[in-house]
């Protein structure tokens, strides 16, 4: 078999295509997204996200069996709630803000846990959230997951200097009356909304993977914000790509494959700054 | 430089700073207590006492971060809240030095407030910022990633910065803790030149030995004002000792009086 043909053949299959769309997409997003996050030091914040949407992911279940899509409107309402609600509780109480993360975390999952637990014969379909199904992934949700990643990723774009400057010193945007506080919760509700994309690829176990293993590669990389964004959502789409033909062909679960993608991109990254010195 | 100062009309006549019967807060305490000051444009004023002064707390109330309890801020005749040409340098700036920019990455980053949401940073702002990195002697260095700069360096930085803000009032919390000397001199030497450009500079100091011999009025603090004046009046040991107490130590010596504290600064309260 050669080359082309290693590629041409997976992409006679209409699922197969949607799957590496939605994967580059969704790819794209959470790179942009998570490089603010790596370099605020909220990384912990992604992981937390993607195990507090687990309660909507379950209600929306209940609510509507078989539905995918409306678990993914349950789980993006879960997601935007939980994110405000970690805002929301380090900004008020006097605890830091991992503290916060944690309790929502915890709290959310175990709601999660307790749900899903009520119902019988629920374990084939909510593996698939804990895992992922990029490859079952409809039309309708394919233009769902784009729409929403193409949306994030303008937002940053039309707010980067912003963005970077509340990033890299929050009191000096203050002082220039920047909305910083509106531009962390902005940011809350951006992970949120990436965490969902995310969950249709590689799902609520993997999910941190994609907002912060490209990112770190392009900090790795890149000398320059600009640079590492790019890098970061470079290695993300390359990652969602070569992914989903290694799970082709290897017969592994894509979001697995995706994620391990990722990770060798970002032991490439380690091994060039090693043997720079 | 006051020329164009976004969100702020300057009343020309006004001074630079006005500072009258300020008071604030913080956890319940009072921090500052009944400080007055006039500053003129192109004056300088060295903020100095022990620590929990409330120095610190003096410069955020300047720069607009924190609400007085009494008492009002004028900056060129305007409240502080609305002033882009301010420029403030907390202690120790909370920034991440990993993060991924080069000095003149961080030098344009005094343009965004001038630029405005959803516009790009121009060949204008650029030219600013170059400006702003000759006038401080760190042209060579634009390309370098901020991690690589040495103290000096990254305090020079952070007054280009300032300059490419197009800031007429700097306030400067500090700015030479953990600098060598001729560090120290060096950055003391720019706020003069600059004052001398008609920037007006409040700067928080430790060193009373530089503030003799650099500003031309200090301001000594202990929650209250202690004394406010030229350094040579203000810096008596009447007025020391009432303003550092046990902290502080003085020693007749040959050349006059050498006064000795616990000047720096394991925990100066925020």
């Amino acid at each position: 078999m050669n080359l082309v043909e290693f590629f041409a053949a997976p992409l006679r299959h209409a699922f197969f295509v949607r799957a590496l769309l939605a994967a580059m997409s969704a790819a794209a997003a959470c790179a942009a997204v998570g490089t603010f996050l790596v370099l605020r030091g909220m990384t912990f914040f992604g992981d937390a996200l993607a195990h507090a949407v687990l309660p909507g992911v379950a209600l929306g279940y209940l609510f509507h069996r078989g539905s995918r899509t409306a678990v993914f409107w349950w789980a993006l309402g879960t997601a935007i709630l939980a994110s405000l609600g970690i805002g929301w509780v380090s900004r008020r109480g006097r605890l830091k803000e991992d503290t916060a993360i944690g309790i929502v975390f915890v709290g959310m999952f175990a709601l999660g846990i307790g749900l899903i637990s009520t119902v019988r014969g629920y374990a084939v379909d909510l593996v698939h959230f804990l895992f992922g199904n990029v490859l079952a992934v409809s039309p309708f949700d394919l233009g769902l997951v784009a729409g929403l990643s193409l949306g994030v990723i303008l937002v940053i774009l039309a707010l980067y200097k912003e963005l970077a400057l509340a990033t890299f010193d929050p009191l000096f945007a203050r002082t220039l009356r920047l909305p910083t506080e509106f531009m962390r919760y902005l940011l809350l509700v951006l992970a949120a909304v990436t965490v969902v994309t995310a969950l249709r690829v590689v799902g609520v176990a993997l999910a941190l993977a994609m907002l912060v293993v490209p990112p770190a590669t392009g900090l790795l990389w890149g000398r320059r914000l600009p640079a590492v964004l790019a890098l970061a959502v470079g290695f993300a789409v390359l990652s969602g790509f070569l992914g989903l033909f290694l799970s082709y062909y290897a017969g592994m679960a894509p979001g697995a494959a995706v994620v391990l993608v990722a990770t060798g991109f970002f032991l490439l990254a380690l091994l060039r700054i090693i043997g720079r010195g | 430089m006051s020329a164009r100062c976004p969100g702020a009309i300057h009343s020309a006549e006004a001074p630079a700073l006005e500072v009258q019967d300020l008071a604030v807060v913080r956890n319940g305490r009072p921090a500052l207590e009944g400080v007055s000051f006039v500053l003129e444009k192109g004056g300088n004023l060295a903020v100095v006492g022990p620590n929990g002064a409330g120095k610190t707390t003096l410069l955020s109330a300047l720069a607009g971060l924190i609400r007085p309890s009494a008492g009002t801020i004028r900056v060129f005749g305007q409240p502080p809240g609305r002033h882009l040409c301010l420029a403030y340098l907390p202690q120790r700036p909370a920034v991440e030095w990993n993060f991924p920019a080069t000095v003149l990455d961080v030098v344009l980053m005094g343009r965004v407030g001038q630029v405005g949401l959803l516009r790009r940073l121009g060949p204008a702002d650029r030219a600013k910022a170059q400006e702003a990195l000759e006038r401080v002697g760190l042209a060579s260095l634009a390309r370098r990633p901020i991690r690589e700069l040495s103290g000096g360096e990254q305090q020079r930085m952070f007054l280009a910065r300032a300059l490419a803000q197009e800031a007429s009032v700097l306030l400067l919390d500090e700015p030479l803790t953990g600098l060598d000397a001729p560090a120290q001199e060096g950055i003391l030497v720019l706020l003069g030149e600059l004052t001398g450009e008609g920037l007006t500079v409040v700067v928080a100091l430790h060193e009373l030995d530089l503030v003799a011999r650099h500003f031309s009025q200090a301001l000594l603090l202990r929650t209250r004002p202690v004394a406010l004046g030229a350094p040579p009046e203000v810096f008596t040991p009447a007025a020391l000792r009432a303003a550092y107490g046990t902290a502080l130590h003085l020693l007749a010596a040959p050349e006059g009086t050498l006064a000795l504290g616990e000047a720096c600064c394991p925990k100066e309260p925020r």
